[in-house]
């Protein structure tokens, strides 16, 4: 292996670049900015016109005026987001933030993060910082917080959910059975168990009512294979696919992809489909009254969603959105050169009935309410492309 | 250890400290993705174009991405996802039409072609990206395999072919 090594370095070493590099970027990158303004007046209006004529209307009856409420530890008006100084709220009118959970010098502790349906909690996943930059370098695992305090829920795990439609937090953690999926009330601290397995459960996801969770379970008798359930707390699970060796054992969950945080478990907005994203088998939809599931694509994508119609999905492809119809079909390709910058604050209000991971590395993707525009995230920023 | 900093453990040239000024960074790491990318690509001309466009996405939100632990791992991988993205496209250009002849003259070869360098050439870009990532680079199978969109396995099976492909071409060349 060393010998190849060499042998690249020497190839390598070949290449030689001419002078005025930097020169040369700045000049191309000036032409591109110049198409860019071009192209983002047509979408900013494409927005606008969206917005005011379909979009206003259900963005006013999420949102309604609320009184100041100090028992919210995210206000009116405010957004969770990773900030300068931590996790903060901050004000997407004035810009002003307030921080929730610092580290200040590292850049990744906080690996995930949302608010509950009323904002009167916050979640989140942190690492175990190994730096002296905060209170949080011996802490790495779940924490709910509110205005009162925060409590630390089990360490180390990344999997759970703020139900759509309660205080309710769905989580996984480490049992002495095996991994036990429950729900924690934070006003009451009271948690509840839902199930326990022998195996681990890499993905969860409350149904759009509230009323049922799905999640990915290793079976019990052959722990190499995975299942999908659903279950409604209190009631017996209910398994909806046979198992299968969904994920390979040296890229499953935990990877870099999965790491980077994003739904790999979603249902469609009806409530009657699930949709996973598997290492083998690809993005696979699951019908939940269990009459076989599809594969929609044969790839592993690092991100998808549902669109609102439910009819199709979305997914990013190396820069590119591709939308591929639900029940299956052809991938139609969007060319990422036809998008714009989009206020991210937007696109946030889009995601966020989805769990909000930090995204490290871009790639995240959301549909406008209206289905005319898809938002994905490239690097720290969020641009959109037209459908259709 | 945070996935940035495994990846910076993995870039052989320097890692650029985070107040670094992007002109900095760019001084500091631009020779190095480029020779790296002229091996994936076997085109300088469009090893450059990458090498611009990924760091031209840096510059995009610098003052962010300077803070960063690991600016270098960011780049690249923001390389790497471009060059999946330009050699789907390639692929799709080539069914319509003849690809163009690299333009020579913004880049200088600094000697003829080897018969390693004919190897590499004659490889399909996935197999030559393979080998760059995992053994020049030395990502691993899994890693490679993100930046890729692919599986380990198929990580594991493009870098054995072309591993084969050059170890042929230096016994032709020590013949």
């Amino acid at each position: 292996m060393r010998d190849m090594h060499d042998v690249l370095e020497r190839e390598s070493a070949r290449y030689a670049i001419r002078s005025g590099a930097f020169e040369r970027m700045s000049r191309r990158r000036d032409r591109k900015q110049r198409n860019q303004r071009i192209t983002a007046t047509i979408v900013g209006l494409t927005v606008a016109i969206g917005i005011a004529v379909v979009g206003s209307v259900a963005l006013r009856s999420e949102r309604e005026p609320q009184p100041a409420d100090e028992t919210r530890i995210i206000r009116e008006g405010e957004v969770l987001e990773f900030g300068d100084d931590g996790l903060v709220a901050t004000d997407t009118t004035t810009g002003d933030q307030r921080t929730l959970a610092r580290c200040q010098d590292c850049f990744f502790p906080f690996r995930k993060y949302s608010a509950s349906l009323d904002g009167r909690w916050i979640a989140y996943s942190s690492i175990t910082c190994h730096l002296s930059c905060g209170d949080e370098k011996r802490a790495g695992g779940i924490w709910v917080a509110g205005t009162a305090g925060r409590r630390i829920l089990v360490g180390g795990s990344w999997r759970w959910a703020w139900s759509p439609t309660t205080d309710q937090l769905a989580f996984t953690g480490d049992s002495e059975d095996g991994t036990e999926l429950a729900l924690f009330d934070p006003a009451s601290g009271d948690r509840t168990s839902v199930v326990t397995t022998r195996g681990g459960i890499p993905a969860l996801a409350w149904s759009p009512d509230g009323s049922t969770i799905a999640y990915v379970a290793n079976t019990r008798s052959e722990p190499s294979r995975s299942s999908v359930f659903v279950v409604r707390p209190g009631a017996t699970p209910m398994r909806i696919t046979e198992p299968s060796v969904l994920f390979s054992a040296s890229s499953g969950w935990g990877t870099l992809e999965a790491m980077n945080g994003f739904d790999e478990l979603a249902w469609s907005p009806d409530g009657t489909r699930l949709a996973l994203s598997t290492t083998r088998d690809g993005l696979i939809v699951i019908p939940i009254d269990g009459s076989g599931e599809r594969t929609v694509i044969d790839q592993h994508p690092a991100s998808f969603a549902w669109s609102p119609d439910g009819r199709q999905i979305a997914y990013g492809d190396a820069g590119d959105v591709v939308i591929v119809p639900a029940n299956g079909g052809t991938p139609v390709h969007i060319e990422s050169d036809a998008s714009s910058p989009i206020d991210r604050y937007l696109a946030e209000r889009w995601i966020q009935a989805r769990a909000n991971w930090f995204l490290s590395f871009g790639g995240g993707i959301v549909w406008s309410p209206d289905g005319t525009l898809i938002a994905f995230s490239e690097g720290l920023d969020w641009k959109a492309v037209p459908v259709g | 250890m945070t996935e940035g900093s495994v990846i910076a453990s993995k870039i052989p040239a320097g890692v650029a400290s985070t107040d670094a000024s992007f002109e900095d960074f760019f001084e500091s790491e631009h020779r190095t993705l480029f020779r790296r990318m002229c091996l994936i690509t076997d085109t300088p001309s469009e090893a450059e174009e990458l090498m611009q466009d990924a760091f031209m996405k840096l510059w995009e939100r610098w003052d962010r991405i300077a803070a960063l632990e690991d600016p270098t791992g960011y780049l690249y991988r923001t390389a790497m996802n471009l060059f999946r993205k330009r050699y789907r496209h390639a692929v799709v250009a080539a069914r319509r039409s003849f690809r163009a002849e690299p333009q020579a003259d913004c880049v200088a070869l600094v000697e003829a072609r080897t018969e390693v360098s004919e190897a590499l050439a004659s490889l399909p870009p996935r197999q030559r990206a393979a080998v760059v990532l995992t053994d020049l680079i030395g990502f691993s199978s899994d890693e490679a395999a993100a930046m890729l969109g692919v599986r380990p396995g198929t990580i594991r099976s493009l870098a054995s072919q072309a591993r084969s492909a050059i170890r042929g071409s230096q016994k032709a060349e020590g013949s």
